[in-house]
C-alpha cells in the first residue's frame, strides 16, 4: 500500500509503442519528495549531456506530488521536466489544473515519455487501462479544439494535457496546457512533446489516494486552511478577489513592470487606469474559478468581453505575466485585447513571456528604425498595434511569414536579425522574462542563478517585495532581506528561497498557497520549510524531520545545478544580459540601479551559502556528498566537471 | 426546524473540495468520484454546478427501496441508507434523478447522510456555494444578489 503517492510511474516508449508500469521507489519519495524533485532525479539519471533536446532519447517527465489530490490546501500542480530545447540546459515548467490530481486518482505519480511516435498520437489513461492512440485528426488543432474533441470522444469527466500548433511546429518555447487554461509554460516542454509526435495526454481517474495517518492529516490541513481561507483571512480574500492581476498595481508602485520592452518600469496614470485590476473586475470578470483541487483561494477568474472588436470572447485568468508580456511590454493599453491575447497564446500553446519579449524586441527595433518594412514583409510593428501582435503570434506558432523569426526564442531572434539587436534582449541562460529586476537585487540574483534561465519563480523572494523586515530578522538575523532595493543578504536569501521553491514544487503545491499568502497576511510569522514535515509525514508515512525536509529542498536544487554543470555551465552562465545588467533603472524606488553594480558580490555570497566553489560556481564534492548525492558527485568527478 | 442542504451555482468555482472532504470523511481516503455530490464543470463556459443530494420531501430513493433500507432522520432531515438493511440492489441509485447515489467497486451503495447534521462539504466550501440552512432563509441571499443585478448595483 502506498500512502500519499499513488505509487506508480508510467513509462511510455513511443518508438516501441509500449507502456509499462513501474513501482515508485519509496526511497525516492524520502529523498526527492515527488513532482519536480523526482522528475529531476529521473532526468539526471536518464538524460546525459549527449542527448539533444529534440532527439527521441530526451525524456518528457511529468509529475504530481505526494500531497496532490488530498485535502492539504496547497493546490495540485504538475511539474514537467526535460532538457530544454529553448536554452539547451535544464528545463522545467509547472502548471495548475485538475490534471495532476486526476492522474493520481488513476494510479500514477509520474509519466516518463521517451522515444518518438512515427505519426501523431495521444495517450489515453483510463484508470488502469493505458493506450497509445492515433491523433491524426487532432494534429493542427489548437489547445481548446483539442480539449473539445477529446472530451467528445472520451467523455466529459476527463482532463487533458495538450500542445497546440506551437508544440507541433517545434516552437522552442511551446508549452503544455492542462485543462485548457493552465500552462506549464517555460523552457519549451511543449516543443519536446511535439518532437515526440505526442499531441495530448487524456486522463480519467476514479480511484483513491490513501494517507498514512488520516486523523493527523486532517488536523494539519484544517490549521493550514485557516490561514488561506477567504472566510477567515481578509488578506486571502483580497488576493482571491484580484488574483495575480493585483501584481500590476504593486509592481507599478515598486517599479518592476516592463514597459515597451524594458524602456520603462512603471505606467503613466491613464495607462494604469485603462488596464487597472478594478476595471477588469468591474467590466470583464464574471466570477472566480479554481485552478485545481485542494486550493481554498480560487484566484482565477472567468471573464467575458462585452463590447468592441473582441465582443463575446470569454476565457479564464488573466495572470500578471500575460498582462505584462502581452500588454504592458508591448505598449497595449486596451484591456480587452490583453484578455484576447491570453486566450490566443493558450490556444497556440506557447509561453506568453517569451512570445511577449520576442514581439517587444521587434517593436523596439521598429521604433529605432533598425528593422523596416523591408524586413517584415511590409508589416508595420509599432507599439500597441493589436493587429501586428495577433499576426506575429499566429505566424510564430505556425512558423510562417516574418513571425517565424521568433519561433526559436528571443535570443535566437536577435541573432538572426543581427544589427546589434541582442542589446535590447534581457535574458539569462537564453531564456527571457518580462518582470524588470534591475532595482531588486534579490530578484536579479534569482534570475541569474535560476537553473532554467531568467525566471521569477525558481528563487521566489517574497520577503523583500512585501517588506517583511520582521520575517527577515527571524530567518536571517537581520532585517535586510525585507528591504527590496538593498543588495544586503540577498545572496544568502536566494539560496534559501531556491530550496523552498524546490520543496514546494516537489510537494506539488502552488507557491501562492501557504508560502506567499501566509507570508503576506500572517502578521506573526512566515511558513518555513520545516513546517511541511508533519503534514508530509502524515500523508506518506515517511517520517522526515523539519531539518530533513529542508535538506530535500536543497538536494533537489543541487540535482538541477549538477545537470547544468554536466552540460558545461559555470559561474559565467549565472548572469544577466541586456538592460537589466547595464542600463540604469529609469524610475521608481530603485531609480539609477543596474545589476552589474551589485551582482558579482551577491554571487560570491550565494555560492558560499550553497557550499559551492566560489570561483567556478560549481557544487563541490563535499556539498553533494553531504546532501546524499554521492552518485552525482562521482559522475561529475568521472567526467572531470568537478 | 431541520435544515436543508442547498447549492448556489453562481458561487461555485469548481474546486471540488466538497467532493474531496466528503470522500475523506466517509471513506477515510481521497476519492472524489465517490463523494456524495458531483461538481459538474463545463470549463469552456466557466460554469460549475455542484449536484448535491436534496434529501427530497418525497424521496425517489426511499420510494424505490424494496428493503426499507432508506429512512429519514427526523433530527437532521437526512434521507439515509441503513447499511444493515441494504441489500446492494442499487434500485435507489437507478431511481435518483440527480446521480448522487454512489456504488463502490465492492458493490456497497452509499449516499449523503448530512454527516449527522454537520456536513463536511459545507465546512469545506470557502466560497459558500454549499450551505446547510433553515429552509425559509435558504434563498434570501440569492434574491438580494438578483436585486443588485436588476438595479445595476451591488
Amino acid at each position: 500500500m502506498s500512502y500519499g503517492w499513488a505509487g506508480q510511474i508510467l513509462r511510455v516508449n513511443l518508438t516501441e509503442r509500449k507502456v509499462t508500469k513501474e513501482p515508485l521507489p519509496r526511497d525516492w519519495g524520502a529523498r526527492f519528495i515527488g513532482a519536480a524533485g523526482i522528475n529531476d532525479w529521473i532526468l539526471y539519471n536518464e538524460v546525459g549531456p549527449e542527448v539533444d533536446p529534440l532527439s527521441p532519447e530526451n525524456r518528457l517527465i511529468i509529475g504530481a506530488g505526494p500531497l496532490n489530490g488530498t485535502i492539504v490546501p496547497i493546490g495540485s500542480r504538475t511539474s514537467v521536466t526535460t532538457r530544454s530545447p529553448l536554452t539547451g540546459n535544464f528545463g522545467d515548467a509547472n502548471g495548475g489544473g485538475f490534471w495532476s490530481s486526476t492522474l493520481k486518482y488513476a494510479g500514477y505519480d509520474h509519466i516518463v515519455v521517451q522515444g518518438k511516435a512515427d505519426k501523431p498520437v495521444y495517450l489515453w489513461i483510463d484508470d488502469e487501462d493505458v493506450v497509445i492512440r492515433d491523433a491524426s485528426r487532432l494534429w493542427g488543432k489548437d489547445v481548446f479544439e483539442t480539449d473539445d474533441l477529446l472530451k467528445a470522444e472520451l467523455g466529459r469527466d476527463i482532463q487533458t494535457a495538450a500542445i497546440g500548433p506551437a508544440g507541433e511546429n517545434l516552437v522552442r518555447y511551446a508549452n503544455i496546457m492542462f485543462d485548457r487554461y493552465r500552462a506549464a509554460a517555460k523552457t519549451g516542454v511543449g516543443c519536446v512533446m511535439g518532437s515526440k509526435n505526442l499531441k495530448a495526454i487524456a486522463v480519467r481517474g476514479t480511484g483513491a489516494i490513501e494517507v498514512a495517518d488520516p486523523d493527523k492529516l486532517r488536523k494539519y490541513a484544517e490549521a493550514m486552511r485557516d490561514s488561506l481561507d477567504i472566510r477567515k483571512s481578509k488578506g486571502a480574500a483580497a488576493f482571491a478577489k484580484y488574483g495575480t492581476t493585483t501584481l500590476v498595481l504593486s509592481y507599478n508602485a515598486d517599479g518592476c513592470l516592463s514597459v515597451n520592452n524594458y524602456q520603462g518600469v512603471d505606467l503613466d496614470p491613464q495607462w494604469l487606469e485603462d488596464i487597472h485590476p478594478d476595471k477588469f473586475l468591474a467590466k470583464y470578470a464574471q466570477r472566480n474559478t479554481s485552478c485545481s483541487v485542494n486550493c481554498p483561494t480560487h484566484c482565477c477568474h472567468w471573464w467575458r468581453i462585452p463590447d468592441g472588436r473582441f465582443a463575446g470572447e470569454a476565457g479564464a485568468k488573466p495572470e500578471y505575466i500575460v498582462m505584462d508580456a502581452m500588454g504592458i511590454h508591448l505598449g497595449v493599453r486596451d484591456l480587452s485585447a490583453i484578455l484576447h491575447f491570453q486566450n490566443l497564446v493558450n490556444r497556440m500553446g506557447m509561453d506568453a513571456s517569451e512570445m511577449g519579449t520576442g514581439i517587444g524586441l521587434l517593436m523596439e527595433l521598429w521604433q529605432r528604425g533598425v528593422i523596416t518594412g523591408a524586413d517584415t514583409g511590409g508589416m508595420t510593428v509599432p507599439w500597441g498595434d493589436v493587429d501586428a501582435i495577433e499576426t506575429l503570434v499566429q505566424q510564430t506558432a505556425r512558423r510562417q511569414g516574418f513571425g517565424q523569426v521568433l519561433s526559436d526564442g528571443t535570443v535566437k531572434a536577435a541573432d538572426k536579425i543581427g544589427r546589434d539587436a541582442i542589446k535590447y534582449v534581457c535574458h539569462s541562460k537564453g531564456m527571457t522574462e518580462v518582470e524588470d529586476v534591475r532595482a531588486y537585487p534579490g530578484w536579479a540574483l534569482a534570475y541569474a542563478i535560476s537553473t532554467r534561465g531568467a525566471d521569477h519563480l525558481k528563487a521566489h523572494n517574497q520577503i523583500d517585495k512585501q517588506s517583511r523586515k520582521d520575517i527577515s530578522q527571524a530567518i536571517f538575523g537581520a532585517p535586510d532581506v525585507g528591504i527590496g532595493n538593498s543588495p544586503s543578504l540577498k545572496g544568502k536569501s536566494a539560496a534559501y528561497h531556491e530550496d523552498f521553491e524546490a520543496l514546494s514544487n516537489s510537494l506539488g503545491g502552488c507557491m501562492f498557497n501557504w508560502l506567499s499568502l501566509s507570508l503576506k497576511y500572517n502578521p506573526k510569522q512566515a511558513v518555513q520549510m520545516p513546517d511541511y514535515a508533519p503534514v508530509f509525514s502524515a500523508a506518506t508515512g515517511v517520517e522526515l524531520t523539519g531539518e530533513e525536509i529542508s535538506r530535500c529542498g536543497e538536494r533537489i536544487v543541487l540535482l538541477e545545478k549538477a545537470f547544468n554543470a554536466r552540460l558545461g555551465l559555470t559561474r559565467k552562465d549565472d548572469t544577466l544580459h541586456g538592460r537589466w545588467m547595464n542600463e540604469l533603472c529609469p524610475s521608481g524606488t530603485g531609480k539609477g540601479m543596474k545589476a552589474e553594480d551589485y551582482l558579482e558580490p551577491l554571487l560570491d555570497e550565494y555560492y558560499t551559502a550553497r557550499g559551492f566553489d566560489v570561483k567556478t560556481g560549481l557544487p563541490t564534492r563535499a556539498t553533494l556528498a553531504k546532501a546524499g548525492l554521492e552518485s552525482v558527485a562521482a559522475d561529475l568527478e568521472k567526467r572531470g566537471v568537478i | 426546524m431541520a435544515k436543508i442542504l442547498v447549492a448556489d451555482h453562481n458561487k461555485c468555482t469548481g474546486c471540488r473540495d466538497c467532493e474531496l472532504w466528503c470522500s475523506f470523511f466517509h471513506l477515510k481516503k481521497f476519492q472524489p468520484s465517490l463523494g456524495f455530490m458531483t461538481v459538474v464543470s463545463t470549463i469552456e463556459k466557466g460554469q460549475y454546478v455542484p449536484v448535491i443530494c436534496h434529501h427530497c420531501k418525497d424521496p425517489w430513493c426511499l420510494n424505490a427501496c424494496p428493503a426499507d433500507a432508506i429512512e429519514r432522520d427526523q433530527k437532521t432531515n437526512a434521507v439515509k441508507i441503513i447499511a444493515d438493511k441494504c441489500t446492494g440492489c442499487r434500485a435507489c441509485a437507478d431511481a435518483c434523478p440527480f446521480g448522487v447515489i454512489k456504488v463502490t467497486d465492492a458493490g456497497d451503495v452509499l449516499k449523503c447522510d448530512l454527516c449527522s447534521g454537520d456536513p463536511e462539504c459545507v465546512k469545506a466550501c470557502t466560497r459558500l456555494a454549499v450551505n446547510y440552512v433553515e429552509p425559509a432563509a435558504a434563498y434570501t441571499e440569492k434574491a438580494v444578489a438578483a436585486a443588485g443585478r436588476i438595479r445595476g448595483a451591488q
